[in-house]
């Protein structure tokens, strides 16, 4: 690995050689805003596919330990 | 040189009989027998058995009881994994992996291996029964049940060393790998954190113990190698919750790895991040997704988690220069576990949300928050911890992790590939190819060893001491030059 | 085996010991000397002692076998477990045994302490009056401790697989390839 200085508290990350792209982090931010622009339609899924009665639902989950 | 860090996970899984009688070590038994029962089902013949055998494309583990209703299953089977009954819960331990990536491969298949027994219980069930299982690591009331890795190590690696040395790690990568939970249910942690970034933080109680089910401690003592004793320690690691995210599950692993190449190549360099506190650190972080929280070392610093992650990836990246990347997965995971480590820092330090489709404990409080947002909902809403379960639950039809878009690192059919054939880069792949090839010839099957029946006395024990051995490489070509097991027993001592 | 709901304990066992291991039997005149300063009594009590401390040590090498109750949970039990007086005149009879063989072949003659703590290994490994592992009617025999039903055992002996299911085991060699 080229010797390079890990960016800490600063904007996307830049590496030597790749500077223009910094493909890792705006990957992860595309993924992010992916994530939100289709959280409402997931919303109106989870609206759906929610056990009815969340009361009773976690209410009964109750496990032995383990390990 | 650091030991190649060949790898497993073993998950317990949480476990719901719909309409059932509440015994889970039942249900559990149920669960696995219906899957392992399938498989005989599938074709293989029964025809020429002898009882206690097994044709099956598995064999049970140790010098095991024949089926009977009540016991507990306990199977090997050709992906090299078990699948096993243990206390009340259904429970997977992937075959050993050879570097992270392949890891998240097996854990998935494990997730495939359980969604498909849930179908295959079904079908035996009474109408209106269900088994369902949860991936997660605690039941919001108190109980908790682990998902343990384990790594190979250098005997030689005095443990005291590791267990300092590994200490910062364990508290802290929790930030890019604890699975979310909504409130806390112990009374050591605090009533009025309504997220915490973990499931399992808060059950820790000491720092270093053999316990996992009492006393809970960060780093765990256990010392079954598995292995030849005089050469390996297998590092039995207890501190970390189940994830669903693959990205989570590459950097657990693949992190963790590369601190313990670098303790076994005495490469961490100084300053010693040691927390003062462990115990109290760990819960700390685990109840500010804030990220905020700072805690203290024993050379008196006050450092966040993330900055702690920042150190030990400033030095992993140096361990790679000088040392490379052949302990930590070879050239292309190493790097790929450098790269990513650092975008999840960066995503973690500018927003969270930015890394939802990487963590688990992002993605779920997106998702909470979105959810509290449009209903208005308080953090104390039932809603929310229903969210939060159903979150882990593994049914497609009722998952909500697979309805969100996280990244995934491996394809669909590779996954489906290793729920049958095991890894081709550890002993694990002997394990696997002997059972598919020869499984009624096999008595029993084991982490570190076959037993065959050849039909003749004695029966003949092939030991497999070394994780690094039996590969593809290694066997592949012995393998398919033998047409029966006791050519290939004849061929392993050197005969035929 | 037959259950005993009470089995012996140190003491107990170490009264059982002395009632089959006595003075008169031939002992290793080494052992007499050391253990005894030449009086055979002594040296017994104290190849008595030696024997019942190993015998219900509960470490890692004295556990027999791990049970699951059908609650889930685990426990280990050890040899002592399984301590009897049927065990005791075995292992002493085995240390008998023991040192005839080694009569035979030349080494010296006598029991020694050895001889005891060796008999304890070999009588847990063949005893065929301990619960059979295999068979799940046998395991309702075992006296767990909690009291609940055991729906599951696994054998824990050390060195366990020399022999299963009364076939021999052999080690295969495997040269290169594991």
């Amino acid at each position: 690995m080229a010797e390079r200085e890990l960016k800490r508290r600063t904007a996307p990350s830049t590496r030597e050689g790749d500077e223009e792209e910094p493909a890792a982090s705006a990957q992860g931010e595309r993924q992010g805003e992916k994530l939100k622009a289709e959280l409402d339609d997931l919303l109106d899924e989870i609206d759906e596919v929610l056990e009815e009665n969340a009361e009773e639902f976690v209410r009964n989950y109750v496990q032995k330990g383990g390990e | 040189m650091a030991v190649p860090k060949v790898c497993g996970i073993e998950t317990e899984f949480g476990i719901q009989h719909l309409g059932g009688d509440g015994n889970p070590v039942a249900s559990s038994s149920l669960l696995v027998n219906a899957y392992v029962g399938g498989l005989a089902r599938a074709g293989w013949d029964f025809e020429d058995e002898q009882p206690g055998n097994d044709a099956r494309g598995f064999a049970r583990e140790g010098a095991l009881p024949p089926e009977v209703e009540t016991h507990l299953v306990n199977a090997v089977l050709t992906n090299g994994a078990r699948y096993y009954v243990d206390h009340a819960h259904p429970e997977y331990s992937t075959p050993e992996c050879p570097d992270a990536l392949e890891l998240v491969r097996y854990d998935r298949a494990g997730e495939e291996i359980l969604r498909r027994s849930m179908r295959a219980a079904a079908q035996v069930l009474p109408p209106g029964q269900r088994i369902v299982v949860y991936k997660n690591n605690s039941d919001g009331k108190g109980n908790s049940y682990g998902c343990h890795e384990n790594y190979l190590m250098d005997r030689a690696v005095p443990f005291s060393r590791i267990a300092r040395q590994v200490m910062a790690h364990f508290v802290t990568r929790q930030v890019f790998c604890g699975a979310g939970k909504v409130g806390t249910e112990t009374a050591q942690a605090g009533a009025d954190v309504p997220y915490q970034l973990s499931q399992r933080a808060e059950f820790f109680e000491e720092e270093v113990g053999l316990e996992t089910t009492l006393k809970r401690p960060i780093v765990n003592t256990r010392d079954e190698p598995h292995a030849d004793p005089q050469r390996y320690r297998r590092l039995h690691v207890i501190v970390g919750d189940a994830n669903l995210c693959e990205v989570a599950t590459f950097l657990k692993v693949g992190t963790t790895a590369f601190v313990l190449a670098m303790i076994e190549d005495e490469a961490l360099g100084s300053p010693e991040l040691v927390p003062a506190n462990p115990v109290q650190a760990i819960r700390q972080v685990a109840a500010d997704p804030s990220l905020k929280t700072t805690i203290d070392l024993t050379d008196g610093r006050r450092i966040s988690a993330l900055g702690v992650q920042w150190e030990l990836l400033e030095r992993a990246v140096k361990y790679a220069e000088d040392q490379g990347l052949g302990a930590v997965g070879g050239e292309a995971v190493g790097r790929e576990v450098l790269r990513r480590w650092e975008e999840v820092l960066h995503g973690l330090e500018t927003d969270p949300t930015e890394v939802a489709g990487q963590v688990d404990w992002c993605a779920k409080l997106q998702l909470i928050e979105a959810y509290r947002d449009r209903h208005g909902l308080d953090w104390d809403d039932q809603r929310l911890a229903a969210l939060d379960l159903q979150y882990h639950d593994l049914r497609p039809e009722r998952s909500l992790f697979q309805r969100l878009p996280t990244e995934h690192l491996v394809g669909e059919e590779a996954v489906l590939e290793a729920v049958g054939s095991p890894p081709r880069g550890t002993r694990a792949y002997f394990r696997g190819q002997c059972l598919a090839r020869w499984a009624s010839a096999i008595t029993s099957a084991n982490w570190d060893s076959l037993v065959f029946d050849l039909g003749t006395d004695p029966l003949r024990r092939v030991p497999m001491m070394d994780p690094l051995r039996g590969t593809a490489e290694h066997v592949g070509a012995l393998l398919d030059s033998c047409a029966t097991p006791a050519q290939l027993v004849a061929r392993l001592s050197g005969r035929g | 085996m037959k259950i005993k709901i009470e089995r012996p304990d140190e003491q107990a066992a170490a009264q059982i010991f002395a009632r089959y291991l006595t003075p008169d039997l031939p002992l290793d005149p080494g052992e007499v000397e050391r253990l005894g300063g030449g009086d055979p009594a002594k040296a017994v009590a104290a190849m008595i002692d030696a024997t019942v401390a190993e015998m219900y040590r509960a470490d890692e090498e004295n556990k027999f076998l791990e049970v699951t109750y059908q609650n889930g949970d685990k426990e280990i039990l050890y040899f002592r477990d399984f301590a009897s007086g049927a065990m005791i005149e075995n292992i002493v009879r085995r240390a008998k045994k023991l040192a005839i063989k080694r009569a035979i072949a030349g080494e010296g003659s006598g029991i020694r302490t050895e001889d005891l703590l060796e008999s304890i290994r070999r009588e847990y490994k063949e005893n065929e009056d301990l619960p059979n592992t295999t068979n799940p009617d046998d395991w309702a025999r075992i006296s767990g401790k909690k009291g609940e039903r055991i729906v599951y055992v696994r054998t824990l002996l050390a060195d366990r697989d020399e022999t299963r299911g009364g076939r021999s085991i052999e080690r295969v060699g495997t040269g290169q390839y594991l």
